[in-house]
């Protein structure tokens, strides 16, 4: 499952500081991230992500593993095709419930990731979705964005659906490959199929 | 806070108005309080629109004081919907300016021969009650506008709108916010229809010329109020996360997790949700401006401010930021991904004076139902508008989800004890289902909002790997529940009370500043043990047993996707919830 470069296209754009958020609903939709596999979830979010440790310790508080909490990420292994979802504490009883190794666990039991073996599975190239929400999201996403993220090409097709006609106008610089071209027909360079390494950096106007 | 205000709204020659001590209920407020009287003072079988039943509206023990987050009010009374006692709390500035006139409950009592309706008019210098029909069907934002016209902007209004008047099951009392907009309900419960039963379809409340509520130790209350904001301010919860999103961000993790009820319970994800998140809320309205956009108190003296405001594609104010349930109810739960179709049934139903979460869920059954198709933005807001205008479809929805499955023949009715279930599929998040099941309330989700038992004591510190945990752990937030909810402290200071040791002795400290008695966790406790044993011993009288303790059987049979899990805590677990 792991991308060939062939099969990605890759697409730098430039925006003013106020319009990255306008980026952050594909980072909640999930950013691909190709990695070796079966890994710790620690692994990923320190190794492959770049998370600091200490924000992974302290901000991100609710962890999902394939729609189950998690409460011990270096136990919680990561598979080729799984989604992790990454978010800051949530209110509500049923937020705190989901909290990471939270005193009200029990209260979601049923929903609890449990950590299975993985060590007859061999180590191999693999891909994973990550989610990045709430606080999460507005503090990883402009690190992220400026590295550079894989999407699923539809994603991208249907965010420049909807967003790209009242951001284009606002973007500063826009290539594909190495190409610059015109904000206004980034939707039509854009096949449905291909994967996008989705680059965005930030200039003053 | 020194006496109560009784208005009997059927004694002969009209309202007679009596203000008495606080007698036997001294030391209490809030939720304490309303069910206190209604306990005492109300016929467990008596009809809730009837003569008998009595409305309370009681701020909590520290409204009105300097106390941040203390700005809840408690509506109390026999719940026309479940049929057992009811409290439902509403923030809004009900809560400082009645605590700040001096009364620590207003009770309505009796209820007129004829269909005549009052208005109320509370100031330093006394009580006025009059007459006034030209009220007749007005909904709560024209109705405000007439009262500011009249009173001037420095008031706050506890009203009813249509379907208080029409005596809905599903009507709420509104109160307004620091703005002066009815924007603040206290929801649950059908409490404006009893509020409609007694004639009275507003209370203007005007505290000019009043000090604030003074604490009997000063200096200790204002290093503990000092510390508790401080506790507030630095969690990632209070002082970030719901400043930021409000409480719409569960959105996107409840969906994530499998829990977010869609399609009228059918399965646990929507496929919209990112559409109406609130991280998608946060943005639009940030990019659409305005004062208080995307971060905005409901009260005066809020330092969390989870709330927000909501204008239009124009501009033009629309309501306040939809609350995560509303967002659900309206939203996910009725197939919607539309976030100004949402806001507008949220104003509908804060205009005409609904609970957003019993009208999502009964639009819900109805679309089940086949009287409108699960997405179809049009026919919800046609829905609400029916229940608004009271035509014969509208009176049937207006009864709530319960009466609308029956009337339609529907099975998948997601209600307990008549009250439809908030945003979370009990079968995924099953400790929380235990609180839905057994709460005197019906099935609530702030029932068991609060701190744990391990910062309580409350029979000491619980096993989360023992099987009867979510039993145990769900008795005690009940238990922490009943007791926040008297000091009129708003649920959320519950997550830095959890986190911050400091923050929650903080808290007993501000308490105990206040009043001037030492408090401590164990009274705390014994607080909440007596308000739910009063609302327990209510409802056993008034004819409920073990099996109203019960979540419909469907979600035993019917496993939730995407997980597949069924309800799964066994009847005697159940039955052990309040056996302290």
């Amino acid at each position: 499952m792991v991308a060939s470069k062939q099969d990605t296209l890759t697409v730098e754009l430039v925006v003013t500081e106020a319009d990255l958020w306008r980026f952050f609903g594909l980072l909640r939709q999930g950013i691909l991230v190709t990695t070796h596999l079966p890994s710790s979830l620690q692994q990923l979010l320190l190794v492959a992500l770049k998370i600091p440790d200490a924000y992974v310790r302290e901000r991100i508080q609710t962890v999902f593993l394939n729609g189950k909490a998690v409460d011990d990420i270096q136990g919680a292994s990561v598979s080729d095709g799984d989604v992790v979802t990454l978010s800051a504490a949530m209110p509500g009883l049923v937020g705190a419930t989901l909290r990471k190794g939270g005193q009200l666990t029990n209260l979601r039991s049923s929903l609890s990731h449990r950590s299975l073996s993985t060590e007859t599975e061999a180590v191999a190239p693999g891909m994973v979705t990550v989610k990045l929400f709430n606080l999460v999201c507005a503090e990883l996403g402009p690190p992220f964005l400026g590295r550079g993220v894989l999407l699923p090409g539809g994603h991208f097709k249907a965010f420049l659906a909807d967003v790209w006609p009242e951001l284009a106008p606002a973007c500063i610089g826009a290539r594909i490959g190495e190409k610059p071209v015109e904000a206004a027909v980034l939707p039509e360079s854009v096949a449905p199929g291909a994967m996008v390494r989705l680059k965005v950096g930030t200039q003053t106007r | 806070m020194d006496k109560i205000l009784r208005i009997d709204m059927g004694a002969s020659g009209g309202p007679a108005i009596r203000t008495e001590a606080l007698g036997d209920y001294a030391g209490l407020g809030g939720r304490g309080m309303t069910s206190a009287i209604v306990a005492k003072e109300v016929p467990p079988t008596c009809h809730p629109l009837g003569t008998e039943n009595k409305l309370i509206i009681a701020p909590g023990l520290l409204s009105g004081s300097a106390a941040v987050q203390s700005g809840r009010i408690s509506v109390g009374c026999k719940s026309p919907l479940t049929g057992g006692i009811k409290e439902a709390n509403s923030g809004g500035q009900g809560a400082q300016v009645l605590a700040r006139l001096g009364y620590a409950a207003i009770v309505l009592e009796g209820k007129p021969a004829d269909d005549t309706l009052y208005k109320m008019h509370i100031t330093k210098d006394g009580v006025t009650i009059e007459a006034d029909n030209s009220l007749k069907m007005l909904g709560n934002y024209d109705l405000v506008d007439k009262m500011k016209a009249a009173y001037g902007d420095q008031i706050a209004c506890i009203s009813i709108g249509p379907a208080g008047e029409m005596k809905m099951a599903s009507a709420t009392v509104a109160f307004t916010d620091p703005e002066v907009r009815p924007t603040r309900h206290a929801g649950r419960g059908g409490v404006g229809a009893v509020m409609g039963a007694k004639g009275v379809k507003v209370i203007v409340l005007d505290d000019t010329g009043c000090k604030m509520r003074a604490p009997a130790d000063p200096e200790k209350f204002k290093a503990a109020n000092k510390e508790f904001t401080a506790g507030l301010k630095k969690h990632p919860v209070c002082g970030q996360g719901l400043p930021t999103y409000g409480t719409n961000v569960l959105t996107g993790v409840i969906n994530e997790a499998g829990a977010y009820p869609t399609h009228n319970f059918a399965t646990g994800r929507f496929e919209g949700f990112e559409k109406i998140s609130g991280e998608a809320l946060a943005e639009l309205e940030n990019s659409r401006g305005g004062e208080g956009a995307a971060t905005h108190g409901c009260h005066r003296g809020c330092v969390m401010k989870c709330s927000g405001t909501f204008y239009d594609k124009n501009g033009n104010f629309l309501t306040k930021q939809p609350e995560y349930e509303t967002v659900w109810a309206h939203g996910g739960n009725c197939g919607i991904s539309d976030l100004d179709a949402i806001a507008l049934l949220d104003r509908l139903d804060d205009d005409f004076g609904l609970d957003t979460i019993e009208m999502g869920a009964t639009i819900g059954v109805a679309m089940e139902a086949g009287i409108a198709k699960f997405g179809d933005v049009e026919a919800a807001i046609r829905l609400v508008k029916e229940v608004g205008q009271g035509t014969p479809l509208g009176r049937i929805l207006g009864a709530g989800a319960a009466v609308t499955g029956q009337a339609f023949g529907i099975e998948h009715v997601p209600v307990v004890k008549g009250q439809a279930m908030p945003a979370y599929d009990p079968r995924a998040v099953q400790g929380v289902a235990v609180t839905y099941a057994t709460s005197p309330m019906g099935a609530d989700h702030t029932a068991g909002y609060a701190v744990t038992a391990n910062i309580l004591g409350v029979g000491g510190t619980v096993d989360p790997l023992k099987p009867e945990g979510q039993v145990e752990l769900s008795r005690n937030l009940q238990i922490a529940t009943a007791a926040i909810d008297a000091t009129g402290m708003c649920v959320f200071i519950a997550f830095a009370i959890l986190d911050q040791p400091e923050t929650f002795q903080a808290l007993l400290d501000l308490i105990s500043g206040f009043t001037g008695k030492p408090m401590t966790g164990d009274d705390v406790t014994a607080l909440g043990k007596q308000i739910l044993t009063w609302e327990r011993d209510f409802n056993k009288a008034a004819g409920f047993n073990a099996a109203h303790d019960r979540l419909p059987g469907y979600f035993k049979r019917e496993a939730l996707a995407p997980h597949n899990v069924v309800f799964a805590v066994k009847d005697e677990e159940l039955d052990q919830v309040f056996n302290w």
